[in-house]
């Protein structure tokens, strides 16, 4: 066994920005050389929890390359190399996909990567382990095949990541935590803009319903809980569903919660139904499969030619969540029949577009069908909307509440 | 005599068709090598057989069955006879269509396990939304195919002659989906 040797101390060191309102948190990771490694000393830039890619670039001296379509990017260093694909949290290394906590994206004009990259991009390339040391508060890199990154496997890089990811450097959010570690909930309004939605029999559409109830209880869990609340549209215009999901990923949003009326191909249909997630065999033997093909093909291999490839391992980054949603949705569901005496149609599994790659507890929540003459005249009412959008923040307390302590208070101030 | 010669020319195309349906159906036999429920070793071109269709049932729960007979010809065309009598809706009075009227077929193609179910685009423009509608169409026809044709693993939905990401806004149809048979006992999860 050869010892790890520490290189590189990356000693961190935040500069809140003044005023936390409006302004982004800016940080630096200052690099420092503890041993005579050679490598010069540098910084990373860290805007908002997110490290620029320029500034890798440049303290690792890494060499780039960007493809035709301007959407892909290869970092390449002494280690190796990694590809990164706009808008996707996928970093293809080594033949082997990581999935990130973010895209690597472009935020506030600045491409960036959330900080999980550097345990699990960064290694290949610069051809050292990164790790995080808990006990020094500092990510060590070591020599090739020494210690980390070879020896520790993907679930432990995935854990000093998350670790990362929320202590380390997130002081800004943790300043802002009011609500039992809940800190942003995502409000998705579903369709919008040439997307209607379902159409009730007076011409109720669906897509302003939700609208209005996504606002209400915006302002509830604002003014409740202290949360805050990103709405994936303010306003009748129209979003992709991948990039509903994308803004809660930005966001680091705690929930997802999509909000839609439902319509029946019978008048009579009526009741509430909550969605999450659902994942067949099959899904699952697939994303196996493809990483091992994948790694057969090694990092030369072209993710842009493996769109399956891509949306198979997309599609799985709710897996990991899959419990969560699964309870969300049961609150939401029990609170919504309770308070609103409505027929409970149960809580359902589907593959739904919208909660695919949603890296957080996500669920789809159907308010009532549109379809029906009643339900659609009760939907209109304010006071209805008002109850339905007062049932959900309860249904976010109570899933709050009964999370597992330990779970609960892992990772939290 | 002209008359003998029209019949003679009339014989030998039923004949040439006969002999080209052979060949083809032995083509097909070998091209396929997967034991077929649909048309087994040694049976006639057409054949009818009763397949189950997954409607919804009137409490709109879960899917519900009615049996109808079809007229078989290898699997493209068995889907492409099935999705049209889904499309037909139900006749049994308890039951509750699952698709918008007026939908077609513009065409079936299989291979390699996969069903490709291309159906006009007004299946869309014409769909109710919701989550729980758009449910029961996407399964009234993945379930109708994959649970009677043994060699179609998964079905994959096009609109327009096109991949969608969805019919609606809800669920996924960019990819084949495998049949859920479990939503006849109304378990939805």
């Amino acid at each position: 066994m050869r010892h790890f040797f520490v290189v590189t101390l990356l000693v961190v060191s935040v500069f809140l920005s003044g005023s936390s309102m409006n302004a982004w948190a800016v940080t630096t990771i200052n690099l420092e050389n503890i041993s005579g490694s050679g490598k010069r000393a540098g910084s990373l830039k860290v805007i908002d929890g997110r490290i620029d890619i320029g500034s890798i670039v440049s303290a690792f001296s890494l060499r780039t390359s960007v493809d035709i379509m301007g959407d892909r990017l290869d970092l390449v260093g002494d280690g190796g190399s990694c590809r990164l694909l706009l808008g996707s949290p996928l970093v293809l290394s080594r033949g082997l996909f990581a999935v990130l906590t973010e895209p690597f994206d472009t935020v506030n004009g600045n491409m960036s990567v959330p900080l999980d990259f550097l345990t699990k991009g960064l290694p290949s390339v610069i051809g050292k382990s990164v790790v995080f040391d808990q006990q020094k508060q500092s990510l060590l890199m070591g020599p090739e095949g020494s210690g980390s990154f070879k020896g520790v496997s993907p679930d432990k890089l995935d854990r000093y990541a998350s670790f990362i990811q929320r202590d380390q450097f997130e002081p800004y959010t943790r300043e802002e935590s009011s609500y039992g570690g809940l800190r942003v909930v995502v409000l998705d309004p579903g369709h919008g803009g040439r997307s209607d939605g379902a159409r009730g029999g007076t011409g109720t559409l669906e897509k302003n319903l939700v609208l209005s109830v996504s606002q209400k209880l915006k302002n509830m869990l604002e003014e409740d809980l202290g949360v805050k609340v990103v709405l994936t549209r303010t306003a009748d215009y129209y979003v992709g569903l991948k990039e509903r999901t994308a803004i809660a990923n930005n966001n680091r949003a705690d929930l997802f919660l999509s909000i839609h009326a439902n319509a029946a191909f019978r008048k009579e249909v009526r009741g509430y139904e909550t969605y999450y997630l659902s994942f067949s065999a099959s899904d699952l033997e697939a994303s196996q499969l493809a990483q091992i093909e994948n790694r057969a093909l090694g990092v030369e291999g072209d993710a842009r030619e493996t769109p399956l490839l891509e949306a198979i391992l997309w599609d799985m980054a709710q897996l990991e969540f899959i419990n969560e949603s699964g309870k969300l949705s049961a609150h939401i569901q029990e609170a919504l029949v309770e308070s609103l005496k409505g027929r409970d149609r149960g809580v359902r599994q589907a593959p739904l577009a919208v909660l695919m790659g949603a890296r957080m507890p996500a669920t789809l929540v159907e308010i009532g069908f549109i379809s029906n003459p009643a339900q659609e005249i009760t939907l209109n009412r304010d006071s209805h909307q008002n109850s339905i959008a007062r049932a959900l923040v309860d249904a976010i307390v109570d899933y709050n509440r009964n999370l597992i302590p330990g779970e609960a208070m892992e990772n939290r101030p | 005599m002209k008359k003998v010669l029209k019949m003679l020319g009339a014989g030998a195309v039923v004949v040439a068709l006969v002999i080209a349906s052979i060949v083809i159906y032995r083509l097909m036999s070998g091209y396929e090598p997967v034991p077929s429920t649909v048309r087994g070793p040694g049976t006639a071109l057409d054949e009818p057989r009763v397949i189950d269709l997954y409607f919804a049932d009137a409490d709109g729960r879960r899917l519900a069955l009615e049996a109808r007979e079809v007229m078989v010809q290898g699997v493209e065309e068995s889907v492409l006879q099935s999705v049209s009598e889904l499309l037909a809706g139900p006749r049994k009075k308890n039951l509750s269509a699952t698709l918008p009227e007026g939908v077609g077929v513009r065409s079936v193609y299989f291979r390699d396990g996969i069903a490709y179910v291309d159906l006009t685009s007004n299946l869309s423009s014409n769909h109710p939304g919701g989550s729980w509608a758009e449910l029961l169409t996407v399964y009234s026809i993945i379930n109708t195919i994959t649970e009677n044709f043994a060699e179609v693993a998964r079905v994959q939905i096009l609109i327009g002659g096109r991949e969608r990401e969805t019919l609606a806004g809800h669920i996924d149809i960019s990819r084949p989906l495998p049949g859920r048979v479990q939503l006849l006992a109304g378990d939805w999860r």
